[in-house]
């Protein structure tokens, strides 16, 4: 006959492992919570899309009434729907512009922009700022401040 | 070991593992992942019901591994505090 020792669990209550076991379940069952909550979120944010709708959204209609303009921002053409938008952008000055067609026109990162126009990141960043704050003053058409 | 819900038991990880775990040993932490992952699974599924979300369109894989991320990166180590 086996001793009654040997019958004895091999862990009691309050051990490191059943403390651990408690708490590990607790806190997955917290982030769970958390993670599929917040995809429910960004399921409800994402709109319907299909194929079609792409369709729509890449294509040209050249029969449509839009107008386009065709503007050149530093080496790069543009065909800008936005007529305030390619009225403004000769406007402001070379050196904003090449930073906004390098950051944004062309996605390029700004430390490349700022080796390759051979200036900081900290002015390329600075170029940027303010000629899109120049760019948003002139389509308001507060071209004075 | 400790009882389930349906009145099964199930063998708890053993302290050494535990506290290796606690430490960031890697490999402890794969044995706590592969021990809980189906626990995770399901009740990354029981939630998704609850939310009103169709299961089979919920990527469990995708935000079990998020959970698991998230719980190394942040959340191990508090055990260590609480020990």
């Amino acid at each position: 006959m086996k001793s009654e020792e040997s019958f004895e669990p091999c862990y009691t209550e309050g051990s490191l492992p059943e403390r651990f076991d408690s708490w590990i379940t607790q806190v997955l069952e917290n982030l769970i919570y958390t993670e599929v909550r917040s995809y429910k979120r960004r399921k409800m944010r994402l709109p319907e899309f299909s194929t079609e709708n792409i369709d729509e959204i890449a294509s040209y209609d050249p029969n449509k009434d839009e107008e386009l303009k065709e503007i050149l921002l530093g080496n790069t053409p543009l065909i800008l729907k936005n007529s305030k938008l390619a009225a403004a952008l000769p406007k402001i000055s070379p050196r904003k512009q090449q930073v906004i067609e390098g950051t944004i026109v062309l996605g390029i990162p700004v430390k490349i922009v700022a080796e390759t126009m051979g200036l900081s990141e900290h002015i390329v960043s600075n170029y940027k700022y303010l000629g899109l704050n120049e760019l948003r003053a002139i389509m308001e058409g507060n071209e004075d401040e | 070991m400790s009882e389930k819900k349906d009145g099964t038991y199930h063998e708890n990880m053993k302290e050494e593992v535990i506290r290796r775990a606690c430490e960031g040993d890697s490999s402890a932490l794969g044995e706590v992942v592969a021990h809980y992952q189906n626990y995770v699974i399901a009740v990354i599924i029981t939630t998704a019901i609850r939310f009103g979300l169709d299961p089979d369109e919920v990527p469990v894989e995708d935000l079990a591994q998020i959970v698991w991320v998230k719980f190394i990166t942040k959340r191990i180590s508090q055990f260590k505090k609480l020990d």
